[in-house]
């Protein structure tokens, strides 16, 4: 399912700070998790992860560095910092508050529950 | 000039064009690196002619500064040759790139 750039504008940062807590990545690995590991949901192109990434690490959210990958070639490897698991954590419990008032809406079905047919 | 072939890389080796393109630190030691010119470092990278165009497009778009332009560009490139080692067509990198027009202005 695509979804709406607007809903995107305040997920993929939130998803893309998440998947750097576990360890650090570089782009294409971005990419790659990104889709992956939300059944291609939050899949972005390049054209929209890498500005994020700029906009992230001007922030100071996290921290690119380059270095020589095994391939012998050069790559930007991007870690979390301080302020980026700050932000993490901020952003998840505002995710999770946000979720339980749609489950209460019944946008989102309970625990156990059915969701709405596509 | 062939869909396979690449632009060449600068020519340029005037004393404006090195005093232009090397950083200040470089320049102080007597070094002409030329190194804040971005088309060096696509012209070595050797990638796909259509790749090529589309990091050119990109970096030319965006109006940074040449230390801004080398930082994307060399990015870009590092992102695009990494999908050719794992065996993506340079088409299927440019779809999956996605809007050049949206990247730029994300990008500035």
């Amino acid at each position: 399912m695509k979804i709406e750039t607007e809903l995107m504008r305040g997920a993929g940062p939130v998803a893309v700070l998440k998947l750097l807590s576990g360890r650090e990545m570089y782009g294409y690995e971005l990419v790659e998790a990104l889709g992956r590991e939300s059944n291609g949901t939050l899949a972005m192109g390049e054209s929209t992860l890498y500005p994020l990434l700029y906009n992230l690490e001007a922030k100071g959210m996290i921290e690119g560095t380059w270095r020589e990958a095994t391939s012998g070639r050069d790559r930007k490897y991007y870690r979390l910092t301080r302020k980026g698991k700050g932000r993490l954590v901020k952003d998840t419990r505002q995710w999770q508050a946000l979720v339980q008032a749609m489950r209460t809406l019944e946008i989102i079905p309970p625990v156990g529950g059915r969701e709405v047919p596509a | 000039m062939s869909a396979d072939a690449l632009p060449t890389p600068p020519t340029d080796h005037s004393l404006l064009y090195r005093m232009s393109y090397t950083p200040l630190r470089d320049a102080l030691r007597g070094r002409w690196t030329t190194s804040l010119d971005y088309r060096r470092a696509l012209a070595a990278a050797g990638l796909p002619a259509a790749l090529d165009a589309l990091v050119r497009q990109v970096v030319e778009k965006t109006g940074l500064w040449r230390r801004e332009k080398v930082d994307v560009a060399r990015e870009l490139i590092a992102h695009f040759r990494d999908g050719l080692d794992r065996g993506a067509e340079p088409e299927k990198l440019i779809v999956a790139f996605g809007n050049l027009a949206i990247a730029v202005k994300l990008i500035r």
